[in-house]
């Protein structure tokens, strides 16, 4: 809504300038978007009549006009003297005697361009007649602007213009119908200046709805859809002249940002404007059978509306019809076969209250929303076409000539009262946390029309009280909107400041946050950076990642209204987004990257979905090129290696640590995005309370309530290609939901160690074919309770290994809690152990069983 | 006297005079051995110097072995003066060897870094709960029927175009707000109900100022007695916190289909501190979030007696707080999670 501070002030007299009229309207709820002071480009350019109109003798497109610029006027400051008539030559042919127009003499400037007399062909051109376009006030350049009839002669256009004001943008919010018109704002504005203001008063004489007689005009209304509309005022006014609309129309159209087109279109316009209520004007004769029909449309009915567009119509739409043809859409637009036209004599003027809902669908859907719809569809005051009706006939009997028919036809079945509301001051109080007495809240609310009573059998002293609220207030029907309507007109900044009452609870997350964070933390302690992703991704990664065509990825939601494919389907992954950052981030020449999301992914129970789909949290985790290049701190002192699988199964390894769970991983080819000799389950365990402390590492034996919860791995090639990627990536996801329930939230502290350990190295001869798990899993089994650490710290192949065969070297640490283990206690078990593992094959290496200090 | 004495008396003069001169030639560990062997071991001269009393008068021996071994205590000292300074020397030279380049670059261990909303939903997190609140959490794909029709926004409420919605499949939409998360937890309690819900939403809009999924915290209290001005109080409290002790906050009336009466909370804009820039418009003050309190249409859905309690909401844009904080200015930047944007958190 564009509010011009001039013509506000036709309503209210406001003793403050525009910005601080801003801040007035944003402490009382009317936001302002912004406050644009009107500027003309141009200087020296007045307002002159069309006197005459010649050919050029010389050229064949150019005329000479006469223009007449009115006595005593000329260019202040020019050094020329400007006669009252002057000759301009143009090349326009829009033109006729009597016209008003702008025109730049010598010395004005236009956009910056000092205009000068100039001879063309042998006729002196004493300035220039100007465009809308040129004087940058409007986009027509087909033409000369013609100005208003009575636009004063000589008078800068600037100024006739209105190019002084300020235009106070609006948003007017869904509740506030009342606010979409002048009276609207002013009404706002006097009761926080605490001052009277000035509403349009119709003259008895032509109060439409008010004056003469029901049924006194010669139409018919039929409401076919009375649920769609629930009133319909029709009026008439005959011998209207159509013609140029005067200045004070034309400054306040322009100021809200409307094109003049002739008075009565104007005229409608205008009142909308002024009272919220918009109007339409047919021409009469275009209503056959003087009958208006308003129905719904039919499936299928073509319509054209005055814009020229051809409309498909269904049911759902509303339409103003004759018995024969549809004439206009309720409350959007009105129809090309109806319109006002130069020759209109007598106009149907429409005043009616469509139901917001339908005129707000079909606005939709029809892709037309007009200021008429704008209006409806907040849903409008019934009781308002009355007095617009009323205001537009008195405008359109002195501005067009028209005379104005007695009478009118009204339906309006259920007439729309004001009502009444409770009201309880304490009550109020108690909302709103102040202390304000009675009197001062009937104060405030009486300047918005709204009245108090004390309530029936209460005295002077009342606790409770009825408030009346006029009806072009639909947002009112409550206690709680009353309160709001005191404490804007109080000042939301004169209210206290408080904390809530009542007792002191602690404040928490939920055990699922917590996990989210800690996890969070750890794995950026471990060198990796959080990443946020869209939740809607492009359904084409599923073939880039090789999914098989049953793949359960593949059965992702997809959204109804996309705004790309490119984000068409909910995910049901995180690996396509991180995929997506790694890919980016090369192309940005930041190839090394460490990164996890911790988000929900999508999982439909059906497709299409009947039900909402499943959200588990999942982490995702990409790992490609060297750690500290990732994390910014390459450095000169060493080169770390790109990251490989095992840099990911550590990274899952610590989280298990650090939040007690048990983490295995169980090679696995069935993922088709990943390399298949370098892929695995992930398989997790609670502790159940008493396990031996070697069991936390990786690599253990079967534990019972394993749960598989996601996968790690390589990129299978064919994916690191069809992404782009550098390197070798590596990538992990997890279903957190489930480590939510394996994850222990507390560490079981074990007592240090009162006895001394003995410490044991392995070197080991095993042939490739055997995991080094198994080989853990035997040590482990054989060694005994008393083996409380077993650590793998070389691995090699190669030269004085046999081929087909590989040496692995583990560090064995004995200790027992009742005493001092002897030697030959040790030494029993790793013969126990030598014994074991050459049942896999496995045989000691060199010097094995010696003691070290690791 | 004899003239043994005599000679002896003036050998020791003499070696004194030389100790003196060869000991302050000595620089080095090696040479300090060197000396105590020619001066003081078994074959040393004062060692030889010793020996020779056995040749001398007996009753002239203790003179002379006084003097010869005071000569022997004094040369002990002097080596033992010397030994100090030749190792004080000698390890300043080490230092002075080991000298390291320390403008050269610290050497890092890899350190990653949490997105910028998670830092700042972790500050606005924390905020809340150091004031009791419950931290929770509500779906994403949501129903028509929770992200507006219990939100009092029935369908076709002109209130609908403030949120374009993604739509799934029939009533199903992704939420435009964390609102429907007070909705499902007041169905779930009864008050007193003190929460904040955290999470992401969706608009079907996009472009510098406005991303078709960002993040919001919603906040419900409910309970007897809850008052406008325990909304201000509170909110005001969490934009000094988060914005500064010196900030000034406004509150203007405004309009939510979910509370009434319904309000913003604008802060001094954190770049001008008021005095008008670009980044609040010339205005001076910054939106922060909405909020009111909760519509008496809305606790009855819920089957609250909005006679017997009342609450307060809000709700809040993290990404525009985040921006605020750090200074960003583009909303994309946060979902391209490039390297060099995210290592600056």
């Amino acid at each position: 809504m564009l509010v011009s501070y001039r013509w506000l002030r036709d309503y209210v007299d406001i003793d403050v300038e525009p910005a601080r009229l801003a801040e007035v309207l944003t402490s009382i709820g009317l936001k302002v978007e912004s406050v644009t002071p009107r500027r003309a480009s141009f200087q020296g350019v007045v307002v002159g009549r069309v006197e005459q109109i010649t050919p050029h003798p010389d050229a064949d497109h150019w005329l000479v006009v006469e223009v007449d610029l009115g006595r005593g006027r000329g260019l202040p400051g020019a050094s020329a003297i400007v006669s009252e008539r002057v000759n301009v030559v143009t090349g326009a042919t829009n033109l006729k005697v009597g016209d008003r127009v702008p025109v730049a003499l010598p010395g004005a400037t236009l956009a910056g361009r000092t205009i000068s007399a100039v001879d063309f062909r042998g006729v002196r051109s004493q300035g220039m007649l100007c465009s809308e376009a040129e004087l940058e006030v409007g986009d027509d350049e087909s033409g000369i602007m013609v100005l208003p009839p009575d636009a004063p002669l000589g008078e800068e256009v600037s100024s006739v213009l209105w190019l002084d004001d300020t235009i106070i943008e609006l948003e007017v919010y869904a509740n506030r119908p009342d606010l979409w018109s002048m009276i609207g704002v002013a009404r706002e504005v006097a009761a926080w200046l605490g001052r009277p203001w000035r509403r349009p008063q119709p003259a008895p004489a032509v109060r439409g709805a008010r004056g003469g007689k029901e049924g006194e005009i010669p139409v018919e209304v039929r409401v076919l859809a009375p649920e769609l509309c629930p009133r319909y005022l029709a009026t008439m006014a005959t011998g209207v002249t159509i013609g140029p609309s005067p200045l004070w129309l034309v400054q306040r159209l322009r100021a809200a940002g409307m094109r003049p087109i002739n008075n009565v279109v104007d005229i409608t316009n205008f009142v909308m404007l002024e009272t919220g209520q918009p109007l339409h004007a047919f021409d009469a004769r275009e209503i056959r059978q003087g009958t208006v029909v308003v129905r719904r449309a039919r499936t299928g009915e073509q319509f054209v509306t005055l814009d020229g567009a051809e409309h498909t119509l269904d049911e759902n739409v509303l339409v103003i019809a004759d018995p024969e043809r549809a004439v206009a859409l309720a409350g959007i637009m009105g129809g090309a076969n109806s319109e006002i036209r130069p020759d209109t004599r007598d106009v149907l003027l429409e005043a009616a209250t469509f139901h917001a809902a339908t005129v707000r669908r079909g606005a939709i859907r029809l892709g037309l929303r007009t200021e008429a719809s704008a209006r409806f569809e907040k849903g409008l005051d019934p009781n308002l076409p009355s007095l617009a009706a009323a205001r537009a006939l008195e405008l359109m009997a002195k501005w067009a000539g028209a005379t104005i028919v007695e009478g009118w036809v009204d339906h309006y079945p259920h007439p729309v009262e004001p009502w009444k509301v409770r009201f309880r001051p304490a009550r109020v109080n108690g909302l709103l946390g102040s202390h304000l007495p009675a009197a001062e809240m009937q104060r405030l609310l009486a300047r918005l029309e709204i009245s108090l009573e004390p309530a029936e059998g209460t005295g002077s002293a009342a606790k409770e009280f009825v408030a009346t609220v006029p009806t072009f207030r639909p947002d009112l029907s409550r206690e709680a909107d009353l309160a709001e309507e005191v404490a804007r007109f109080w000042g939301y900044d004169r209210l206290p400041e408080t904390f809530p009452p009542g007792p002191v609870r602690q404040g928490r997350q939920s055990p699922r946050q917590e996990l989210a964070d800690r996890v969070r933390q750890l794995l950026v302690a471990q060198g990796l950076s959080e990443v946020i992703t869209y939740s809607f991704i492009s359904p084409r990664h599923w073939d880039r990642l090789r999914l098989g065509h049953q793949h359960p990825w593949r059965a992702s939601a997809p959204i109804q209204n996309p705004l790309s494919e490119e984000r068409s389907v909910l995910r049901t992954s995180l690996l396509p987004g991180l995929l997506e950052i790694a890919a980016r981030n090369r192309t940005r020449q930041e190839p090394a990257c460490w990164i996890f999301e911790i988000g929900a992914v999508f999982l439909p129970k059906s497709l299409p979905l009947d039900e909402p789909p499943a959200e588990p949290l999942h982490l995702g985790l990409l790992l490609s090129g060297p750690a500290d290049e990732a994390a910014g701190a390459l450095d000169w002192t060493r080169r770390m290696p790109a990251a490989d699988v095992f840099d990911l199964k550590g990274v899952l390894e610590s989280l298990a640590e650090r939040l007690h769970f048990q983490v295995r991983m169980l090679p696995s080819e069935e993922y088709p995005w990943l390399h298949p000799g370098r892929s695995a389950s992930i398989l997790v365990a609670p502790f159940s309370g008493e396990e031996n402390a070697n069991q936390k590492a990786a690599g253990n034996g079967e534990v019972p309530a394993e749960k598989k919860i996601g996968y790690l791995g390589e990129l299978h090639p064919e994916v690191i290609g069809s992404y782009d990627l550098p390197g070798r990536p590596v990538v992990a996801e997890l279903d957190l939901e489930v480590l939510l329930a394996v994850a222990r939230a507390l560490p079981r502290h074990r007592a240090l160690p009162e006895f001394p350990a003995v410490f044991r190295d392995l070197a080991l001869l095993v042939p490739q074919s055997v995991p080094a798990a198994e080989v853990e899993r035997v040590i482990r089994n054989a060694a005994g309770p008393y083996l409380r650490e077993l650590r793998l710290f070389d691995v090699y192949e190669g030269k004085q290994v046999p081929a087909g065969m590989r040496s692995l070297a583990y560090a064995l640490e004995f200790r027992s809690d009742r005493g001092t283990l002897r030697e030959e206690e040790v030494e029993e078990r790793m013969e126990q152990v030598a014994g074991a593992l050459q049942l896999l094959g496995v045989s000691l290496r060199g010097g094995a069983g010696g003691g070290s200090a690791s | 006297m004899g003239d043994e004495v005599v000679t002896l008396r003036d050998e020791v003069l003499r070696l004194t005079r030389e100790y003196t001169g060869a000991l302050a030639a000595v620089s080095t560990e090696e040479a300090l051995e060197e000396f105590r062997i020619q001066w003081l071991g078994r074959k040393g001269k004062v060692t030889q110097l010793l020996r020779k009393l056995g040749t001398l008068p007996p009753e002239e021996r203790p003179a002379a072995g006084q003097l010869l071994n005071r000569l022997r205590e004094e040369i002990e000292t002097a080596l033992a003066e010397r030994t100090r300074v030749v190792a004080a020397a000698a390890q300043e030279a080490r230092i002075r060897a080991e000298r390291l380049d320390l403008t050269l670059p610290g050497r890092r261990q890899p350190l990653g870094h949490l997105h910028p909303i998670t830092l700042v939903l972790g500050e606005i997190k924390r905020f809340f709960m150091g004031l009791g609140y419950e931290v929770v959490e509500g779906p994403e794909v949501e129903t028509d029927y929770y992200n507006f029709q219990a939100l009092n926004v029935p369908k076709d409420h002109p209130a609908r175009d403030m949120q374009a919605t993604f739509y799934l499949a029939g009533e199903l939409v992704l939420r435009t707000q964390t609102s429907p998360v007070q909705i499902r937890t007041m169905e779930a309690r009864q008050p007193p109900v003190r929460i904040i819900a955290p999470g992401k939403v969706y608009r079907n809009d996009a472009d510098v100022t406005h991303s078709p999924m960002f993040h919001q915290v919603e906040g419900l209290v409910v309970d007897r007695g809850i008052r406008f001005s325990d909304l201000k109080g509170t909110l005001a409290a969490f934009a000094r916190a988060l914005f500064g002790e010196d900030r000034a906050v406004r509150f203007r009336p405004s309009y939510f289909p979910f509370t009434e009466p319904s309000a913003e909370m604008d802060v001094s804009c954190v770049i001008c501190g008021g005095r008008g820039c670009r980044v609040c418009k010339g205005e001076g003050w910054l939106e922060i979030l909405g909020a009111g309190m909760v519509h008496p249409r809305v606790l009855e859905m819920v089957g609250y007696d909005p006679e017997e309690v009342s609450g307060f909401a809000f709700g809040l844009g993290v990404e525009r707080v985040v921006m605020l904080r750090y200074g960003i200015d583009d909303i994309r930047l946060f979902f391209e999670n490039d390297r060099r944007f995210l290592a600056q958190f």
